[in-house]
């Protein structure tokens, strides 16, 4: 475990990374910004596939997937992530209720699991506790 | 044409002679009827004269002769050219008195029958109009009228006229009643007579022939009997003579006097323009008296057919019936076929509105469990626009808080807020249109290809939950459609979530294909 000790300073080792995938554009945009004014790094990604093609596993310190995505969907891509990258914290967010898909989602592995709309203190207090964990 | 009749510069005399007084009907109608055609023929350039004999009342060889005498001086300077004898006395008068009355003239007669003539001999050149009476389809008519009768009772008087009559009734209905049996009630005083009448039942048939003179002696117009007999009678009473119509009998088989009136009228003109003259006979026909059907509960529709109905007072119903009944049929059936058309009308309309009204009661039922199913989708699409404003929202909040505020940044922030606060509205605009009750059917002309996208788009999430795949494979050309649009919607949101249903067991990765048939 790295630990939020040893990697904890920021100026240290620049600004953590967060990787957005979400296909609402209007969402994944204030989703960026709201980590930016909390100073933190952001990639932005529309769809799994995008974000698998695209992103630098290496840079990224936590991902925020919308499970419902076009294409593979976020739970998917989380189960393909979990064999490349096993301890990348995944923090869910979803606008739809429904108990079988929570239930799907926790169990592939999650720091959270965020319903729409969500207060953006609970988005944060996940990334803070994933990038704790980290 | 009548000039050659003229004799001389002078225009002919005729002279007519009655057998009666002036009151017998049956000759003064005879006469009445000659005369007037005998002045229309010859437009009033006649000289008419008339002798009333009384032969009745004075049957004596000395009034015969003696009114023989007066007239063959009356006539000394106006000699007529032709004699006009009515009935079988004035015939016979003139033919015994013709050289000292009118010798160079022609000589016609009327009123009496063909046996009749038989018996007074006549010369050559002696021509008239035949009255034969045929009692027996008097009786016929009867029969006709009262199909029930049982008794056939026969009423003359005691005068020789009335007593030949009996004796020609008694021959002519030898054939008649068969089933019928006949009485002959004669020589009997006029009281008597009306006495018997009044004793018969209904099931008689009552024939009057002439009542002249009773038992007494009394000498009686024939008509006059008939009317206080028929009067009385306790059966219907039936006779030959025209002249008892409208006097209490109910008909019989006639020839009017009118009508022979014209036929002597006729042989006269001739004779006078010396053209060749030969006997004739005057129609008969068969008369009803209507106020007398009606006495007796007789049916006019039981009169043989040809009868004249006299005394009718005649509706309007009755002059135009047929004309009436075509109308009135006319107009009902017209009635009936509008009444069933309106009738059929508004059922269709009923029907058709009922129809409409349980379509769009299922078309909400169906939106109502679509809008169930499919509140996945809505709940995901109105989440993503309020989930970006919120945080939009707190995201601003933490700009404000820093020592120096990126206010371009917080004023896109407010723009973006602003813009999902659009797009939630939109959405929920578009969800209403879907789940409201909708009482007409909105008619728009549309892509058939726009609406599978958006019907696809609101079941998008869904599909997903299912982890089903949904492909749609739009056409190149544009697909034209009069519809309702949100009806269509449904038809295809129905369409997918059935296909989804029916795959849930069906593996995982099931693929749900969408393309129209018109492709």
């Amino acid at each position: 475990m790295r630990g939020a000790a040893g990697k904890g300073n920021t100026l240290e080792f620049g600004p953590r990374t967060v990787a957005v995938v979400e296909d609402n554009p209007s969402m994944r945009k204030s989703i960026e910004r709201l980590l930016n004014a909390h100073g933190l790094k952001t990639e932005g990604y529309s769809s799994a596939e995008a974000f698998l093609n695209h992103a630098t596993a290496t840079e990224i310190d936590c991902i925020v997937i919308d499970i419902h995505l076009d294409g593979m969907s976020g739970i998917a891509l989380r189960h393909g992530l979990k064999t490349t990258h096993s301890t990348l914290p995944v923090i869910f967010i979803t606008a739809v209720d429904d108990d079988a898909l929570e239930a799907e989602a926790r169990g592939a592995g999650c720091v959270a699991y965020l319903h729409k709309p969500f207060a953006a203190a609970s988005l944060i207090h996940a990334i803070d506790k994933a990038l704790a964990t980290d | 044409m009548f000039g050659s009749a003229q004799v001389g510069d002078r225009v002919p005399r005729v002279l007519i002679l009655y057998p009666y007084d002036e009151r017998i009907p049956a000759t003064t109608i005879i006469g009445d009827s000659t005369r007037v055609r005998l002045l229309e023929a010859t437009g009033g350039k006649v000289d008419l004269f008339s002798e009333f004999l009384d032969l009745a009342r004075f049957p004596e060889k000395r009034h015969i002769d003696r009114m023989a005498r007066y007239l063959a001086e009356k006539y000394t300077d106006r000699r007529p050219d032709l004699v006009i004898a009515l009935g079988e006395e004035s015939t016979s008068f003139i033919l015994e008195n013709r050289g000292s009355i009118a010798p160079q003239s022609r000589i016609v007669f009327g009123g009496f029958d063909r046996a009749t003539a038989a018996r007074l001999r006549l010369p050559d050149g002696v021509v008239g109009a035949f009255m034969e009476f045929d009692i027996g389809k008097t009786v016929e008519m009867a029969i006709g009228l009262q199909s029930s009768a049982k008794h056939l009772a026969v009423i003359a008087g005691s005068a020789e006229f009335d007593k030949a009559w009996i004796a020609t009734a008694r021959q002519d209905l030898a054939r008649i009643s068969r089933n019928i049996e006949t009485t002959y009630i004669t020589d009997l005083s006029i009281d008597e007579f009306v006495e018997r009448a009044a004793a018969l039942g209904p099931d008689t048939i009552a024939v009057v022939l002439t009542v002249l003179r009773d038992r007494t002696g009394r000498n009686l117009i024939p008509r006059h009997s008939l009317e206080r007999i028929a009067a009385a009678a306790g059966a219907p009473v039936y006779g030959p003579y025209s002249t008892y119509l409208g006097h209490g009998a109910v008909g019989g088989y006639v020839p009017t006097f009118e009508s022979a009136g014209a036929a002597v009228a006729s042989l006269a003109i001739d004779a006078l323009a010396g053209k060749p003259i030969s006997d004739v006979t005057v129609p008969r026909t068969y008369v009803a008296d209507a106020r007398q059907l009606e006495r007796w509960s007789l049916s006019e529709a039981d009169l043989p057919p040809g009868a004249i109905l006299s005394f009718k007072e005649r509706s309007l119903w009755e002059d135009y019936r047929t004309e009436i009944m075509a109308i009135s049929v006319f107009v009902l059936v017209q009635s009936l076929v509008i009444v069933s058309l309106v009738l059929e009308r508004r059922r269709r309309a009923a029907a058709e509105s009922q129809a409409r009204r349980r379509l769009l009661e299922v078309v909400h039922l169906n939106q109502s469990a679509t809008a169930g199913a499919l509140s996945a989708s809505i709940a995901h699409e109105l989440n993503q626009p309020l989930g970006a404003i919120r945080i939009n929202a707190e995201t601003a909040a933490v700009l404000l808080e820093s020592k120096e505020p990126d206010l371009k940044l917080i004023q896109q922030v407010l723009a973006d807020i602003r813009d999902d606060d659009q797009r939630a509205s939109e959405i929920i605009a578009r969800m209403r249109g879907l789940l409201k009750k909708r009482g007409e059917i909105d008619w728009q002309d549309f892509d058939l290809n726009e609406v599978i996208q958006s019907a696809i788009q609101l079941l998008h999430t869904e599909a997903e939950r299912r982890s089903v795949m949904v492909s749609t494979v739009a056409t190149e050309q544009a697909l034209p459609v009069r519809a309702d649009r949100v009806h269509l919607q449904q038809v295809i949101l129905n369409l997918a979530t059935n296909a989804m249903d029916a795959m849930l067991q069906a593996s995982r990765r099931a693929q749900a294909d969408l393309s129209n048939g018109c492709q």
